[in-house]
């Protein structure tokens, strides 16, 4: 049987059940290994799953792995083909279906919960990279990574969504006001005092503030030399990084090579 | 993390990454006087920075930083090699190699091949630019130095960063 016809035997109003979930699961790895859907078939399947994903908590083991494997699918860096748009990125089907907020916000949800952390900052980056609707609403995204910044999730999902925050804000924001919205991810780190820290937290500082320098230079290489970064609020984070480098390697000095070993590409 | 914050800034410099030749002169000077630049792990990254540094301001498009490369040559040469008087003499002979005078550079460059193959690198990329800040005792200094690693194969990377240099200098 074709898999489009299975699908349609399938309605909504089965959500709750165990089997609905594995069907769920189903269809999104049948998607995410390529199998291309109809949009009205996708958009059936997408309201669908964030029905359960509404009605569920993720600590529970089998939604744990609903959840993954709908966060890998917003995430995703292959394209979905799509008949009126030619090839799409997944992230710009969940636009199209008016759903990006709703992706967003589960993928802040889950990014808290270690096992699935990874594929949610994936799925973050890649939302807020890719939305126009969430574009128009930095500010929020901004408060909202604030928060995270200071939590204890993996350095390296911290990372991934600072350098889509970058990202976002060096494509949509005038280059005379990237500072000022870089400013929140800078100010999670007003209260640390880098003389007397411990080395991990340091690290962890200064490896926020390389995503921030690198994901800006990566987005819009012309425009660093903006005024905003040798005056004001540019300047002070220009000079606080200045600080923060020289502070460190005088108290940790012997952590050059060790650091650069958990380090790949300069993360 | 901190060589690599570095060395971006400095391809890429502006915006938030800033960091002028004296911030680098000064963070590589200090942590240089903090550790010992044969046994610590950190010297390669900081030699490999200081190349990049002097690559990067080999470029005539850039501020001339002769003051802070002489400052930098001058504590690596002082950090790296024994202090020893060394014979007048006009041209480097290979028969130097027999002299009793090389055993000290031949028992560094087996403590810290990589030390000295990025040493070497650093003092190839001054050759273009910043040869004027050589001073006749550092040449003295590294010239034993990159011989006794040309006489020595198994050397491995110091070996190697002699034979880049010479190399590196043929070209120039």
């Amino acid at each position: 049987m074709p898999w489009r016809s299975l699908w349609c035997k399938f309605p909504i109003a089965v959500v709750a059940d165990g089997k609905s979930l594995e069907v769920a699961l189903f269809f999104l790895t049948s998607v995410k290994n390529e199998f291309t859907l109809s949009r009205s078939a996708l958009q059936t399947l997408l309201r669908w799953i964030f029905e359960i994903l509404e009605n569920a908590s993720p600590h529970s083991e089998p939604l744990t792995l609903l959840y993954k494997t709908v966060l890998s699918f917003f995430g995703m860096p292959r394209c979905l083909h799509s008949p009126d748009k030619g090839v799409v990125p997944y992230a710009t089907s969940l636009e199209t279906f008016g759903l990006s907020f709703k992706a967003l916000e589960v993928s802040f949800q889950a990014i808290t919960i270690s096992s699935i952390s990874t594929s949610a900052a994936h799925a973050i980056d890649k939302l807020i990279r890719t939305s126009t609707m969430i574009a128009l609403h930095v500010e929020q995204i901004a408060q909202a990574i604030n928060q995270l910044l200071p939590t204890h999730i993996e350095i390296s999902d911290k990372v991934c969504i600072v350098e889509g925050y970058t990202f976002l804000v060096a494509q949509r924001v005038d280059k005379e006001d990237v500072p000022r919205h870089v400013s929140p991810v800078f100010q999670a780190f007003a209260n640390l005092d880098i003389d007397s820290c411990t080395s991990g937290v340091a690290l962890e500082a200064l490896k926020i503030y390389f995503a921030v320098g690198r994901s800006l230079y990566t987005a819009s290489p012309g425009e660093l030399g903006a005024r905003a970064w040798t005056e004001g609020v540019g300047l002070d984070m220009a000079n606080r990084i200045g600080k923060s480098v020289a502070t460190f390697s005088r108290r940790f000095s012997e952590d050059f090579e060790v650091i650069e070993a958990f380090c790949p590409n300069g993360i | 993390m901190v060589t690599s914050i570095v060395d971006f800034s400095l391809s890429h410099p502006g915006g938030l990454l800033s960091f002028s030749p004296a911030d680098v002169l000064a963070l590589i000077i200090a942590s240089v006087n903090q550790k010992n630049v044969l046994t610590s792990n950190a010297s390669t990254l900081l030699l490999s920075l200081t190349a990049s540094l002097t690559k990067i301001y080999t470029n005539n498009s850039r501020p001339d930083i002769s003051q802070q490369i002489a400052l930098l040559t001058e504590h690596f040469c002082n950090a790296l090699f024994p202090a020893i008087g060394f014979p007048e003499m006009q041209h480097f002979m290979p028969e130097i190699l027999q002299q009793p005078i090389v055993q000290p550079f031949h028992t560094l460059i087996i403590s810290n091949p990589e030390v000295f193959s990025q040493f070497f690198r650093f003092i190839s990329q001054t050759i273009s630019r910043y040869s004027m800040t050589w001073s006749q005792h550092n040449v003295q200094r590294w010239m034993y130095c990159i011989l006794v690693a040309l006489g020595y194969p198994e050397s491995g990377l110091a070996f190697q960063g002699a034979t880049d240099f010479l190399v590196h200098s043929f070209i120039q």
